[in-house]
């Protein structure tokens, strides 16, 4: 099972964004049994040790020493529209690879 | 509860002059506030979070910050807008250390009842449309805007 997790400031709003589209990206890439995770900035330390994700999605700015080395795309994109592709293909490659 | 439940004309302040960040939040507060939209913690509420997760997006027609906060300071859902004179700072949503030159602020007050990922959404959608920003930002007056937001619906 490959796992994402996204995270915001309160775990409400712009990660479930980011989900909704990732979703699609997903599914849509042929990839099954992905599990999200979603949290708060907050929890990213102690839920990376506990879940072992294979990359986070942070919709705002995550410090480099919270994410215990796991790969980090930004996903400020799904909030806004603008550079999705990118880092679509960046969390697919990272998907894809482990 | 979508964007155009939210879009009331006196929350709506255009050619606002503001020195600073705080400065223009708190003049959309005060319109919320006055419109009993949200309740007194929600300025400092606004910005704290702002400090923690800031919320400034460069965009490529023109800059904006979206400031939210969770339910507990809001009465009834409301999007406070504000169209600046001269832009203020902001910080970036996606990298705290850089600024950016902020025209317009959507300050969504949600509340409980509100489907805060359709409105964000909606708003987004709305701030990347280059025709749809441009004429945001020339409207003179609250009722112009409040016009261009309900086409958008």
């Amino acid at each position: 099972m490959k796992k994402i997790m996204v995270c915001c400031g309160s775990s409400m709003i712009t990660s479930t964004l980011a989900i909704n589209k990732l979703k699609k990206v997903v599914s849509d890439a042929g990839i099954s049994d992905v599990k999200f995770i979603q949290c708060k900035f907050a929890e990213v330390q102690s839920l990376v040790k506990m879940e072992h994700p294979n990359v986070i999605v942070p919709t705002g700015a995550l410090k480099d020493s919270l994410t215990d080395s796991v790969p980090v795309v930004r996903g400020t994109c799904f909030v806004t529209g603008v550079g999705e592709k990118e880092a679509i293909d960046r969390i697919l490659e990272i998907l894809k690879k482990s | 509860m979508t964007l155009k439940d939210m879009i009331f004309r006196d929350c709506i302040l255009t050619d606002v002059r503001a020195a600073d960040q705080e400065d223009a939040l708190r003049q959309i507060f005060e319109a919320l506030y006055k419109a009993r939209k949200v309740k007194e913690s929600f300025y400092n509420a606004v910005l704290k979070r702002e400090t923690e997760y800031p919320t400034g997006l460069a965009l490529p027609h023109c800059n904006v910050a979206i400031p939210h906060v969770v339910p507990e300071h809001v009465n009834s859902s409301a999007l406070g807008i504000a169209v600046l004179r001269e832009p203020v700072l902001f910080r970036q949503m996606d990298n705290h250390d850089l600024t950016t030159e902020v025209r317009i602020i959507f300050n969504i007050a949600l509340g409980r009842e509100g489907k805060q990922i359709e409105v964000l959404q909606s708003i987004m959608k709305m701030v990347l449309e280059k025709d749809m920003i441009h004429a945001i930002l020339k409207a003179g007056s609250p009722e112009e805007i409040e016009m261009i937001l309900r086409k958008v619906g």
